[in-house]
């Protein structure tokens, strides 16, 4: 995080769940207007992680076979070869997810999920590791096709990226004031860390990572609370749950423990379930929203072993 | 020739260093501006004036008041001159005089007589702070044998270990804690031995207000707290907590080592939490200390006016000879019997009731020196019949003789209102006036006159000028002001102004003498028809009032209003006619089948619209279900138009159309049974 905190300044929030969903098997969804560094923050974390990444830009008239590839004639071999799409990267920048049709947003999904993309019969693993940061605008709403919450629940977080405060800003211009280039990595002295194969060594000893009854009870306390809050219309489904636990697993991992603590949890229920939880139509309009609810939901459930 | 007080004259040159202070700054500052009725002392102080350096050089250099009466403000600040000239009653000049202000610290150095009260709680305040820290000191021994016992080291069944575990959950008390922290690990319980020495510094960390325990916060909220407010707490906290998650939530056994390394975290945290707390109380009660602490005699509080028409170097003058010298705070109608010297400025006014206790304690053996006070009172027998003359004057007595005795050079300035001289008799020492030198001349004026009342006596001045700072610059005035007060049997002396006998001697007395008593009896009537008015509820803590759901109306128009600041009207025409027409097709029956033309002439036939209006208007309603729909199913091309007042008006009219067929009721045709 500190190397890539070179480049890219005061996203600590979604740079750790960018990782956490790396080491999770998970994807991320970044909601936040544009300009605030998410393609730099792709960039900089695959040269960090030793990973190659793509970037799609989303666009009404982008079709399925854009994303995941397709057969094309080979004339010269007299036979259809498979052209991998961009999909086929570790790190994947869906740009502006929303404004595709659902078709094509399915299809990208559907790799998300099965980590694989199917053509006429083939069925071709993405690599390994996986990652997609989807982003969307909240403001602009028309000429856009939002998400069904069924495809959200497929990412395990989502993250809102506001604007850097006035001192972030004034780092960041300084360092642009002083020759930064966000084509050139290489001038901000961002280093590779790590690689796939190290990567893939991590997720494998995530399993490994203990998660003790109470914090089972805990998980399942917050996800039973969001089905029955009176603000909300839908609760968080069982794959949040698990979402919950793995993202808590891959936190205390990152942090070096073998074990996972209450607070892994409570730090990351904001972002892993805020998507998952569909308002009542009355609590929007009164300006209740899926942080109020989560926050509300963490206030009122007791921490496991806490001293109060 | 009053021999007693020749003797005083004796006693040396007291007091002349009194000015010698960097707070008189009228000696100490060449530009400091001086009054016109303070130059007058000028002439007499001479050049160069060793009590008072600069006070020449003030002298010379004349600044003009302003046609305000302030100076300018190039030598100082304009602000209201603070503490130079609060001496009640004295000759001061306004404030706002052009005068610098004087530090707050002159306004602090209020006489601090506390009342028995308020002694009473600054007491009580002490100790309990002796007793807290003697508290925390016991809290944190380690190893103190008078510790609570230990429990005897039974092994524990695994209900009775969840139990221990659970009790630290309840448990508050830091050294109970510790103790039952200490217990758990002889007994061999690490586990929960780690837990409660844990929740002892969660609990103390909470007690000194660091962090705030609940039970929705983790270990890490807690250290993110303190990391914002006490980063050296916070990161001890973290080695604990590491080892206390360790072994709560992974595979770390509960050892020895392990109990022995939280518990030495927790009290190195514990440590630093009364270290902290004691280094608050001390700078707390550093104010309180004074650089006479532990002195057999404590030293006099002398605070007042430093400028030169003040009489803080009066009473420093006077405590070279006379430690125990003071403001007077209580009323006069009551002098204790140590008080061997009165001195009673203008403005401290004895009440008419005042002067027979006054009198009295002078016949005991007390010196009154009235400071040009000239009290009418006929138990004084020192000034005559204000009958006949314009204002009370002296008028028998001695001279008070300070005058030329043994090298001794007093002065005062002259002023209008001069002493009349009275039964002078030759070689009567005399303090005399500057332009009366010769005080064997006829011209002679007095200043200053005494008469013995009882064993005590009254010396009663012309006015109050020889009471100034700047009176103590000039000459021996200061040694004589020093010998004046002085007395031999140590009695105190006191100077009284208009804050004496100000006090209230209780809460009720306090309010009345500030003529609240009004105010407060309303309020208690106020609060009197609340609890009327309220019930006794009013003073409970009661849980908020539930917050009713808004009616469905409600949310109705909150909506429309978030559409209408969207401008998203399309949407609300595109909802309304697929509404409208679902109620024409109940109004109608079977007529859409048919076809708009048909269903319009229908519409106008019933309504009496004209049918091209209708059909315009079921066209337009028919092609804005058409674009509604979930987003989703709508592709970009398909985006609502944004004519707002195109949208409002055709909504507008289907919604009369609509109440017009609802009004006529359903077509019959449509309600005829089938046959």
């Amino acid at each position: 995080m500190a190397e890539t905190s070179k480049a890219v300044l005061g996203q600590e929030e979604t740079i750790e769940a960018v990782l956490i969903a790396l080491l999770a098997n998970g994807h991320v969804l970044i909601e936040g207007v544009p300009g605030l560094g998410k393609t730099l923050l792709a960039r900089t974390l695959s040269r960090v992680l030793g990973l190659e990444h793509k970037r799609i830009q989303f666009t009404p008239d982008l079709m399925p076979s854009d994303v995941s590839g397709g057969n094309v004639y080979h004339q010269k071999e007299d036979r259809f070869v498979f052209i991998p799409g961009p999909v086929f990267t570790n790190l994947l920048l869906a740009d502006e997810i929303n404004r595709a049709p659902a078709k094509t947003q399915s299809a990208l999904l559907e790799a998300m999920q099965d980590r694989s993309v199917s053509t006429d019969g083939v069925t071709r693993p993405l690599p390994e590791p996986y990652v997609v940061i989807a982003t969307q605008n909240p403001v602009e709403s028309q000429g856009t096709y939002p998400l069904p919450e069924a495809q959200l629940d497929r990412f395990l977080a989502k993250v809102h990226v506001g604007h850097p405060t006035s001192e972030v800003e004034q780092q960041l211009l300084r360092g642009y004031a002083s020759g930064f280039d966000a084509s050139d990595l290489d001038s901000a002295g961002v280093s590779v860390q790590s690689s796939a194969e190290e990567i893939r060594a991590m997720k494998g000893a995530l399993s490994t990572v203990q998660v003790g009854d109470e914090l089972i009870h805990y998980i399942t306390q917050i996800v039973a609370q969001s089905r029955t809050h009176r603000a909300v219309y839908l609760g968080a489904s069982p794959r949040g749950a698990i979402s919950l636990l793995t993202a808590g697993r891959a936190r205390a991992a990152s942090q070096g423990r073998t074990f996972v603590v209450p607070d892994d949890i409570k730090a990351l229920a904001p972002s892993v379930l805020r998507h998952r939880l569909i308002l009542h139509p009355d609590a929007e309009i009164e300006g209740v929203t899926a942080d109020d609810v989560i926050g509300e939901i963490l206030m009122q459930t007791q921490v496991p072993r806490t001293a109060a | 020739m009053n021999a007693y007080l020749l003797s005083l004259l004796l006693l040396g040159a007291s007091g002349q260093g009194v000015l010698e202070n960097e707070d008189y700054r009228f000696c100490h500052e060449p530009q400091y501006p001086l009054y016109e009725d303070e130059r007058r002392w000028c002439e007499l102080g001479g050049d160069p004036n060793p009590r008072c350096p600069d006070l020449p050089k003030a002298c010379s250099n004349h600044v003009e008041p302003g046609p305000d009466g302030r100076f300018s403000s190039d030598w100082g600040s304009t602000n209201g001159n603070v503490g130079d000239d609060e001496s009640p009653g004295r000759t001061a000049p306004p404030d706002g005089d052009g005068r610098e202000a004087r530090p707050d610290r002159q306004k602090l150095e209020l006489p601090s007589v506390l009342s028995p009260i308020a002694q009473l709680l600054l007491i009580g305040l002490f100790i309990a702070g002796l007793v807290l820290i003697a508290r925390h000191i016991l809290e944190n021994r380690h190893d103190d044998p008078d510790d609570e016992p230990v429990e005897p080291q039974v092994t524990p069944s695994p209900e009775e270990a969840q139990g221990a575990v659970i009790r630290a959950a309840k448990e508050t008390d830091v050294t109970r804690l510790l103790n039952l922290a200490r217990a758990e690990a002889s007994a061999g319980r690490y586990d929960a031995a780690i837990e409660y020495a844990y929740a002892a510094a969660l609990r103390r960390l909470d007690g000194d207000g660091f962090i705030e325990l609940h039970h929705s916060r983790t270990n890490g909220d807690y250290l993110r707290r303190l990391r914002r407010g006490q980063p050296n707490l916070a990161q001890h906290l973290r080695g604990v907590v590491r080892e206390v998650e360790g072994v709560q939530f992974g595979a770390r056994a509960p050892t020895r080592e392990r109990f022995d390394a939280v518990l030495s975290g927790v009290m190195a945290i514990l440590g630093r939490g009364t270290a902290a707390l004691v280094l608050l109380l001390t700078l707390f009660g550093l104010p309180g200390c004074s650089d006479g602490a532990g002195k057999d005699e404590p030293k006099p509080v002398i605070g007042g006016d430093t400028s030169p028409a003040g009489e803080r170097a009066v009473l420093e003058a006077i405590a070279t000879q006379s430690p125990k010298v003071s403001y007077r705070i209580e009323p006069l109608n009551l002098i204790e019997d140590d008080v061997g010297t009165l001195i009673i400025l203008p403005g401290a006014g004895p009440e008419d009731d005042d002067w027979e206790p006054i009198v009295a304690w002078v016949e005991k053996g007390g010196r009154l020196i009235l400071a040009g006070a000239r009290p009418q009172h006929e138990d004084l027998e020192l000034f005559e019949d204000p009958v006949e003359a314009p204002e009370p004057q002296l008028f028998s007595g001695y001279f008070v003789g300070f005058s030329d005795m043994d090298g001794w050079t007093l002065k005062v300035p002259p002023s209008s209102g001069l002493l009349p001289q009275i039964g002078l008799t030759e070689g009567e020492p005399v303090l005399y006036r500057y332009t009366s030198r010769d005080y064997e001349d006829e011209e002679i004026s007095v200043y200053a006159v005494g008469v013995y009342r009882g064993e005590g006596e009254i010396i009663a001045f012309e006015n109050d000028d020889f009471f100034t700072n700047i009176a103590m610059s000039i000459e021996d005035n200061a040694r004589a002001m020093a010998a004046m007060a002085h007395r031999y049997d140590a009695r105190s002396v006191q100077v009284c102004t208009t804050w004496t006998g100000r006090g209230s001697s209780s809460p009720f007395d306090a309010v009345r003498e500030a003529d609240l008593t009004p105010l407060v009896v309303q309020l208690l009537l106020f609060v009197a028809l609340l609890l009327l008015y309220r019930g006794i509820a009013f003073g409970r803590l009661r849980d908020p009032e539930a917050r009713g759901r808004r009616a469905f109306v409600d949310h109705v128009r909150a909506l429309g209003s978030h559409y209408a600041r969207a401008q998203a009207t399309g949407y609300a025409w595109q909802a309304y006619a697929a509404w409208a027409l679902d109620q024409i097709d109940q109004r109608l029956p079977g007529q859409r089948r048919r076809g708009l033309q048909a269903t319009a002439s229908a519409i106008a036939a019933r309504t009496h619209w004209p049918e091209t209006e209708v059909i315009t208007l079921l066209i337009a309603a028919t092609d804005a279900t058409q674009r509604s729909g979930p987003a989703s199913l709508r592709g970009p091309a398909s985006a609502p138009h944004t004519d707002t007042d195109e949208d409002s008006s055709s909504l507008h009219n289907l919604q009369r159309m609509a109440a017009m067929l609802e009004a006529m009721g359903p077509s019959h045709r449509g309600n005829r049974p089938k046959k």
